[in-house]
């Protein structure tokens, strides 16, 4: 049990009213706009405070209405990494990463600076001012600059809302690094499906203020309450792979897992490491072998899973070890009649294929 | 507390400057306080005419610091917090700095504001030459003694000065905003 939350909070209309508790490594908080996703953080964080309840952070309480506690945010060691980064603008880089860095004492300390700034290769802009960079060195430097304070919990509030396709996964990538090698404890909050299934390990879905379900995020996929909340023409799946080889002037090679995918041409070196994406609802699934097709991609493999939503059903295939979804329409679903454990071919044009190149 | 505070923008400055009188006057505890300490009157000294001028500047000032302080982005302030610095670090450290030029903008708008008191200052100061006469003052007198030659001088200076203020105040509201948008 890392964060335990059961809060009550309400202003003019709305009503939040929270009962959930947090485990080891990176929870999703999911739900559409205006479900009070935001002013869940913002109590978790100290900067609003609940009307009544209890957050606990590893067994110390932060806020308690009956205990009449609530520790200034300061003292709560939770970092928070906001949307649009809220970099000081009058600091460079270095001075931001430097301002909590320099109010931690020595023995809290979890990374040294120096490991800090190439993690997030962050060199080269370190006396550079912060309101000339770009959205993807913005949101690097926001994450060095919480990570500096060395907080035990870290929320982050859609910290890839504002970027592009390639910058997302270098970020996606660095989330999972930290959490993985310093053991950190992160609060996810987004409403992108792809984001929520690329990193975390477990979601809890909130509407309207209420808490509509928990659990593995697959359940974003077949949890019929939730599906309304769901966008699903956008969801991806990224993807962790390797530059193999480079084909021609207009094609690359990428091998993720056992399979290797043909993807339009990469600047990277072979041997790279690169995250690519790829729209569950741009997969063709075909139950026999095509042949005379000019997609560059036949992959084979066999369904682990199927979710079936209202409309849609999303089905878990392992290629060679990787797990992919693909979206299909549910009345497709039965003509093609796939169940579970059929063996199937995924079909996939290499445009289809979106590198998120970082940098 | 904000009206009390704003009170002398909306009042006519004789007003306010009547309500010094009694405040400071010789009957008064101030005035009292004063004639025991010093052995003096407040009334009709150079004292009281800086008091009414700071009193009647007071609300323009505090109004545009406000407004300076307000402009500061609250989610910077709540990243210092969480980043481990209290309320008064944060203030120094993040606050200030990103309010400095309309914080600066306010004292002038507020400092240009107190030399050309006239209305308050005439009450519980009073016009006198070489002790409690005013630029708005010694102004008022000259034209009224038809001594518009030696007035032009200080009309002049006035207006020199007010325009010279205006332009710093103008430069710092707009180096302020880009600072606080970029």
């Amino acid at each position: 049990m890392v964060l335990e939350i059961d809060i009550k909070k309400e202003y003019n209309e709305f009503q939040l009213l929270i009962d959930a508790v947090t485990e080891e490594g990176i929870t999703g908080i999911f739900g559409p706009s205006a479900s009070g996703k935001s002013t869940l953080l913002n109590c978790i964080a100290g900067f609003e405070k609940p009307d009544s309840g209890l957050i606990a952070l590893n067994s110390e309480i932060l806020f308690s209405s009956t205990g009449r506690i609530s520790i200034p945010t300061e003292r709560r060691r939770i970092g928070y990494v906001h949307q649009h980064s809220a970099l000081f603008p009058h600091l460079t880089v270095r001075r931001n990463v430097e301002f909590g860095f320099n109010l931690t004492e020595n023995s809290r300390k979890v990374v040294n600076f120096q490991e800090l700034i190439s993690l997030f290769r962050l060199q080269n802009i370190m006396d550079r001012g912060v309101t000339n960079l770009s959205g993807g060195e913005r949101q690097r430097v926001a994450l060095a600059r919480s990570l500096a304070a060395a907080p035990e919990l870290l929320l982050l509030d859609e910290p890839l809302a504002s970027l592009d396709l390639p910058f997302r996964g270098f970020i996606l990538e660095k989330l999972k690094e930290v959490s993985r090698t310093l053991g950190l404890n992160m609060i996810y909050v987004s409403h992108s499906i792809s984001e929520m299934m690329a990193l975390v390990d477990s979601v809890i879905v909130i509407s309207d203020g209420k808490k509509l379900a928990e659990g593995n995020p697959s359940l974003l996929l077949n949890n019929g309450e939730v599906a309304d909340y769901v966008d699903y023409s956008s969801l991806e799946n990224i993807l962790q792979g390797t530059v193999e080889e480079h084909l021609s002037s207009t094609l690359s090679a990428v091998s993720v897992g056992a399979a290797k995918l043909v993807t339009p041409k990469l600047t990277l070196d072979i041997g790279d490491p690169i995250n690519v994406s790829i729209k569950a609802a741009d997969i063709i699934v075909s139950k026999y072998l095509p042949s005379g097709i000019s997609a560059r991609n036949v992959l084979k493999g066999f369904v682990s899973r199927t979710n079936k939503s209202t409309n849609f059903t999303f089905l878990d295939c392992d290629i060679g070890g990787v797990s992919l979804i693909a979206a299909l329409t549910n009345h497709s679903l039965v003509e093609l009649g796939i169940e579970n454990g059929d063996d199937i071919f995924l079909i996939l044009k290499a445009t289809s294929i979106t590198p998120m190149e970082s940098l | 507390m904000e009206t009390v505070i704003s009170l002398p923008l909306a009042l006519p400055p004789v007003v306010t400057g009547y309500f010094l009188l009694i405040l400071v006057g010789r009957e008064s505890a101030i005035g009292q306080i004063s004639q025991f300490l010093f052995g003096n009157d407040i009334v009709f000294t150079w004292v009281a005419s800086a008091i009414a001028a700071s009193v009647v500047s007071f609300p323009l000032m505090v109004r545009a610091i406000i407004v300076a302080m307000q402009g500061v982005d609250t989610t910077l302030e709540r990243s210092a917090r969480s980043l481990g610095a209290g309320p008064i670090r944060t203030f120094l450290q993040i606050t200030l700095p990103l309010c400095y030029n309309g914080l600066v903008a306010g004292i002038l708008l507020g400092f240009v504001r107190a030399i050309g008191e006239f209305g308050a200052t005439i009450v519980v100061a009073g016009n006198i030459p070489g002790r409690t006469q005013t630029i708005p003052l010694a102004i008022y007198s000259k034209v009224q003694l038809g001594k518009d030659s030696e007035a032009i001088n200080l009309i002049i200076i006035s207006t020199v000065l007010a325009i010279i203020t205006l332009i710093i105040h103008h430069w710092l509201i707009v180096r302020g905003t880009r600072k606080s948008q970029r």
